[in-house]
């Protein structure tokens, strides 16, 4: 008799906070000393005593990388550690992306034909800290010879995170501000129609932000017929499937989620509706 | 190949397993997910009459052989909770938890119960009240509410205004817990429930020094607490004859079989959706199905209080 093999670790690791960089008004990027196996879209669960427990998204692994925005008493409590302190987590937790598999060589003498590069390119549309686990995706793309597009999506010029991450990576950016006030001016599918609208074509697409840009990102891939997948977020707790307090529809999205395919996020009659607090009080129009 | 199939408090039941309150449940799409994936029954969240955002996070820690938990009993309230859960349509059977401060909240959750059940909005086949809770503040264990005295009047006020099944829910391995069977019996309660998580217990993270739980200390579930529900079970079912529902680390099928050998008519899973996922039930169920039709017992009711008899 076997317990489920997926089961997430419950372990608690500390591990030294090997540097901090400060990347725009209010988010933080932090390298911790740890050598997890995660996949691009998992998530840990940062422990700081005393304070709480959250789930932030995974930028990378060996070392761990972490960005996180300041908006209330635990992500202060997280901007006041140090290079040389500790932190605290459990994981990695939760679905992840998954990358397309590598082309026939048919399709891949095609896709050369069409000027699309090598085995493909994928499209990441990341929104404000939703760009962390998308450049953790496509340094792994990279890794397999899938190239990757990105737009980042910001209310205005001074949200814009990541952009010389990708662009180091080789990632074609494309910034789009909902003031103008950086790059194209317009909203993330705005910004995908945009591209579409030059020629460029996506093997997949990927996306972690804001839930009404993944909601109408998923229903444009829908009527385009471009598989995606989305990092849909809720109130988690417990991260293990047992307290319920995540859950979206049917599914928890802590261990069911956080990545579902588009069409199937767009199945929960919940995403980009209905969401809930840490008392399971619904909170709509999101 | 032996029945599963299961009746009780006048519910029929696929199988016996039953979704422990409080482990997913938090919405009624989650519930019937739940159903979907093999459970006979499923108990609610506990509903309490304020909106409770519970205690702060980490609201779980593992243990040897199972889990700490302070959720501090997080919940929309009893009104958002029963619109939450009105309209339920699967035929496997929605129990109801509720849980507060004292008889008079206890009273005015069953008026609102009561007002939706003939308003024909919600459809539940039982309400499960919870004594027993060892980690929230002015409820359950911390409130002292697993006396005998506590538990009947609980469940007299509560059989006065509810029209179907009541299940009272206690923690064992407390004192007297015998005697507080024996009150909710004399109170008019339909079944008992052993039970609830025990303790409550302390986890020190030593590389920081500090407990890990948000609250402190939480109420202990899983296999480590098994024997003493198990125990718990034996010794209330001798003493009273209302139908229990075994609860405490059931795992595999194997639990359940010993649980309703002890005395239990049918049981409730929890903290093994962590261990096996949520199919957990389906996987119980078959192996309980199993294990019945090698041992030539007909009909799972066969085994319930086996363990007395010999
Ligand atoms: C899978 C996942 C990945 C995440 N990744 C990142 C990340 O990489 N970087 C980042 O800055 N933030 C991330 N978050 C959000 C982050 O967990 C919270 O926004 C943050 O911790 C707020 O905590 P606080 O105490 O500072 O603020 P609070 O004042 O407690 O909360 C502010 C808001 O944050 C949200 N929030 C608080 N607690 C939680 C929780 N337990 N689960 C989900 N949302 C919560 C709520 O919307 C709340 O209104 C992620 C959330 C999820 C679910
Ligand atoms: C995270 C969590 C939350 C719980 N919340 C409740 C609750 O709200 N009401 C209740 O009666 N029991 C609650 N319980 C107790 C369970 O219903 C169950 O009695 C206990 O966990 C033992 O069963 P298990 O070992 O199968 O988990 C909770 C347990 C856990 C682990």
């Amino acid at each position: 008799m076997e317990l489920d093999p997926g089961k997430p670790t419950f372990e608690m690791q500390t591990c030294k906070v090997l540097s901090v960089k400060k990347e725009n008004y209010r988010v933080k990027t932090f390298e911790i000393d740890s050598k997890i196996k995660a996949k691009p879209g998992q998530y840990i669960m940062v422990w700081v005593p005393n304070v709480g427990e959250r789930p932030m998204s995974l930028g990378g692994t060996n070392p761990i990388r972490l960005s996180i925005a300041n908006i209330g008493k635990f992500s202060n409590a997280i901007h006041e550690l140090k290079e040389g302190n500790v932190l605290s987590f459990r994981g990695p937790l939760g679905t992840s992306f998954k990358l397309p598999k590598p082309k026939a060589e048919t399709t891949k003498h095609e896709i050369n034909e069409t000027q699309n590069s090598g085995l493909g390119t994928i499209l990441l549309v990341g929104g404000g800290y939703g760009v962390v686990p998308l450049y953790f995706l496509a340094k792994e793309a990279k890794k397999i010879g899938i190239k990757s597009t990105v737009i980042i999506a910001a209310r205005k010029a001074d949200d814009i995170i990541y952009e010389n991450n990708f662009k180091e990576l080789g990632c074609e950016v494309l910034i789009t501000t909902d003031d103008g006030s950086e790059g194209f001016k317009g909203n993330a599918v705005e910004g995908v129609k945009h591209l579409i609208s030059q020629g460029k074509k996506f093997d997949e697409a990927y996306s972690c932000g804001p839930e009404m840009m993944m909601y109408y990102l998923a229903l444009y891939c829908k009527e385009k017929n471009v598989p995606c997948q989305v990092s849909v977020e809720r109130y988690m707790k417990c991260g293990i499937n047992i307290c319920g307090a995540c859950a979206v529809d049917g599914k928890l999205c802590c261990s069911d989620g956080p990545i579902f395919t588009g069409n199937k996020a767009l199945s929960f009659a919940e995403f980009g509706k209905v969401q809930r607090d840490a008392s399971g009080k619904k909170i709509e129009g999101h | 190949m032996s029945s599963i199939e299961t009746e009780f408090l006048g519910l029929k039941m696929k199988n016996p397993t039953i979704l422990a309150s409080g482990v997913q449940g938090v919405t009624k799409g989650n519930l019937e997910e739940v159903c979907k994936r093999g459970a006979g029954a499923v108990i609610t969240k506990s509903l309490t009459l304020e909106v409770r955002k519970g205690h702060e996070t980490p609201i779980m820690v593992q243990t040897d052989s199972g889990f700490l938990n302070a959720v501090g009993y997080a919940n929309p309230g009893i009104d958002s909770g029963l619109e939450e859960f009105s309209g339920w349509k699967r035929k496997e059977h929605l129990i109801i938890s509720i849980t507060a401060k004292n008889v008079d909240e206890y009273s005015i959750l069953a008026d609102k119960i009561a007002a939706k059940l003939k308003e024909g909005k919600l459809k539940c086949g039982a309400i499960e009240a919870v004594l027993s809770c060892p980690h929230t503040p002015e409820y359950g264990l911390m409130a002292g509410q697993q006396t005998p005295e506590i538990a009947e009047k609980v469940a007299r006020a509560l059989k006065a205004k509810l029209p179907i099944p009541l299940i009272m829910k206690i923690s064992p391995g407390i004192p007297g817990e015998v005697e507080v069977a024996k009150a909710i019996e004399r109170g008019g309660a339909n079944a008992i429930d052993i039970g609830n998580t025990i303790g409550p217990g302390m986890k020190i993270d030593i590389e920081r020094k500090a407990k890990v739980l948000g609250f402190g200390m939480g109420g202990l579930s899983g296999p480590a607490m098994k024997p003493i529900a198990i125990r718990c079970v034996y010794d209330v079912y001798k003493s009273v004859k209302i139908p229990i529902i075994g609860c405490g680390g059931i795992t595999y099928g194997t639990d359940a079989i010993e649980y309703m050998m002890a005395g239990a008519s049918t049981i409730a899973i929890g903290t093994a959706a962590y261990y096996r996922g949520t199919d957990v039930f389906s996987k119980i169920t078959k192996e309980m199905e199993k294990w019945l039709t090698e041992h030539n017992y007909p009909y799972v009711k066969d085994i319930i209080g086996a363990a007395h008899k010999n």
